[in-house]
Formats: C-alpha cells, structure tokens, sequence
C-alpha cells in the first residue's frame, strides 16, 4: 500500500517540477521542498493511510499547472499563452518611427522625414524626447553616410596611392594626400562616424523608451524571466505585425 | 486570470484578501505550514487549491510580512514554521480597518437596494 502512495506523490512532485520548469530554479526548489514537506505531514497525520486517502490529498493540493501558476503570479512572471504584451495597440507605430529614422534614412531626406513625421505623431514620446530625436542627427545616419562619400579625401589614407572620392580619381600626389589628410581621416571621417553612431543610439534610445511605456500602461507583469524564446518571439511579431501575434 | 474571472468579482476578491487571512491565522503564533493550509481550506470557499497557498507564503516571505523559522524533528526531516513580522501585524491592522469600512459600505448599498 505505501509503495502506492510513494509512487502516487513521486509522480506528483515530478508534475509539479515540469509545470514549473520556467521558474528560476531557487523558486521551483522552494515551491517542491514546500509540497514535500506538505505530503510528509499528511502521511504523519495518517491522512494518508491508504491509495483513495492519498488521492483525496493530491486532490485538495490542486492541479500541478495551477500551483505553478500561481508561483509564476507571484514571481511576476508571465503566464505561457499569455499574449498581452505584443497585442500592444500602437507599438508598431513607435517602431516604424525608430526604423524610418535610422535604416529609413538610407533614402536620402526623403525616408528620414517620414520617420519624424511618425516621431512626431506618436504618443509615447515626450515632446523633448521627439526634439531630440530630431536634432540628433538630422538626415540620421543614412544622410551623414552620404555625406561621408562625399566630403573629399575624407576616406582617403596617405600612405603611397589614394583615391579622391570627390573626383573618382586615383592619386599619389602627396599634395594632394596631405591638403586631404586635414579633412580626411584626421577630422570628418571620426566626426561624421561619432554622428552617425549618436544618430543610432538615439534612435535606440526611443525605441526602449517607448517599449518600457507600452508595457507600463497595461497592468502586465514584467518579463523577469522569460525565456529567450518567449522574448525573440516578441520581437519577430513586433516588427511584422503579424495575426499570430 | 482564468477565462470568466474578469466579470466575477468573489474570485477577485477573494484573491485580494487570502494574504491577509493567512495573516490573521497566523496570529501571535508560529505554525506548521500544513496546518496553516488545512485551516485555510476549511474556511468556507476559500480555497478551492491548498498547493497555491505555498507560494502565496514565500511572497508574504519575501515581502517581509511572515518569517519561517526550521525546527527539527525527531521523525523525520526538519519542518518550516511560520510566523507573523511586525510588518505583517502592521499591514493586518490596516487591512481589518479597511475591510470593516468597506464591508459595511457595501452591505449599507445593498441594504438601501433592498428596500
């Protein structure tokens, strides 16, 4: 008869560590040593003396699945299946914006100013956070790489041939390399790259801004924990927008 | 939430004051944690899974408000007592003033209803 009961409440314990797999393991440890100490003293109370009054135990215990849900509702932690964060209304509006503005800018004026007509229009951001994201940098990255191609001699190095972006042609003159070299590497080439590395976290910036908004204006509870997968997902349906999500 | 939670408001309810009867069985005294879930399941539809309650303690752990202590004992592994903080005594007083206001609200509405 006790063989029963053992091979009934090992079974359980083992059920309730699967259900509560995706609990940081010092919780799940706690959670099982505090069901095991709950079965141990049913046993000693003699509530347990044969397979039906072992059942009726387990019974009054609960689901597995329930008892692992409610640690994971008092981690914080997200339930699985629980879709509320990516069903943000809005939230592919503040990504447009961030993706306009950064890789956007890549077609010249045109793609940046669509991504500050999203910036703009958006609620999430405050307005300073939008003046910000204006001023740095306007045209975004994408403008100043152009610009990089054109500033002349500015990629250019002085070690022996060169070629003058400006021109398309190819020089030794050292001249020329060393008129170069006062724009080139020396100045507008770190310059233009710090820019465009400023335009980039700014643009990152908002973007985490806005995340941390969306998620703080529902009452859901914080990704402690979530798996990576859980966490990929979300970003894969963030930016595609898509019916699964 | 469970699906149908949302429009019935006992679950809610009762979810938002179990902490404070754990409190208030706890009392001034330390308790086995078994014999804490067992009195908490007798209360009348309370409870409908004792398991639940564990986490529930280690969040009122965590939360300052319960300490556990280890005692050993003689027939077996050491067992988990419970107790009350000052802090959980603190938040037991304020919730029992509360709950009286409340309750007493609600039943004046319903009773005005009535009539």
């Amino acid at each position: 008869m006790s063989t029963v009961r053992d091979d009934l409440f090992a079974r359980y314990l083992d059920a309730v560590a699967r259900a509560a797999a995706d609990l940081p393991s010092e919780r799940r440890e706690e959670l099982l040593s505090e069901i095991r100490e709950h079965l141990g003293s049913a046993e000693r109370a003699g509530d347990a003396g044969d397979e039906a009054a072992a059942r009726t135990v387990l019974d009054r215990l609960g689901e597995p699945e329930e008892i692992a849900a409610a640690a994971r509702d008092e981690a914080g932690l997200h339930q699985p299946g629980d879709v509320r964060e990516w069903r943000q209304p809005g939230r592919g509006h503040e990504t447009a914006a961030v993706l306009m503005l950064t890789v956007g800018s890549l077609l010249p004026v045109l793609g940046w100013l669509v991504g500050v007509a999203l910036l703009w229009t958006s609620q999430r951001w405050r307005t300073r956070e939008k003046v910000l994201g204006t001023l740095i940098v306007p045209g975004g990255p994408g403008l100043i790489l152009i610009a990089g191609a054109m500033v002349p001699g500015s990629l250019t190095s002085c070690s022996g041939e060169s070629i003058d972006l400006g021109t398309g042609l190819s020089t030794t003159d050292p001249q020329v390399c060393t008129t170069a070299s006062n724009y080139g590497i020396g100045v507008a080439g770190p310059l233009l790259l710090a820019a465009a590395l400023l335009s980039i976290m700014t643009a990152v910036l908002l973007y985490v801004l806005a995340r941390r908004r969306v998620a703080a204006a529902e009452p859901v509870r914080a990704v402690a924990g979530s798996s990576p997968w859980g966490r990929w997902r979300s970003l894969v349906c963030c930016f595609s927008d898509s019916a699964g999500c | 939430m469970e699906p149908g939670a949302a429009r019935n408001p006992m679950t809610q309810l009762r979810r938002g004051v179990l902490e404070y009867l754990v409190l208030s069985l706890l009392g001034g005294e330390r308790h086995y944690g078994f014999d804490l879930v067992r009195q908490l399941s007798d209360l009348d539809g309370m409870v409908v899974s004792e398991g639940t309650i564990y986490p529930l303690l280690s969040r009122l752990r965590r939360d300052g408000w319960v300490s556990t202590t280890w005692a050993e004992s003689g027939s077996g592994p050491p067992r988990r007592y419970y107790e009350m903080t000052k802090d959980g005594q603190r938040a037991l007083e304020q919730f029992s003033a509360d709950w009286r206001r409340f309750s007493s609200a609600v039943d004046r509405a319903l009773q005005a209803g009535e009539s």
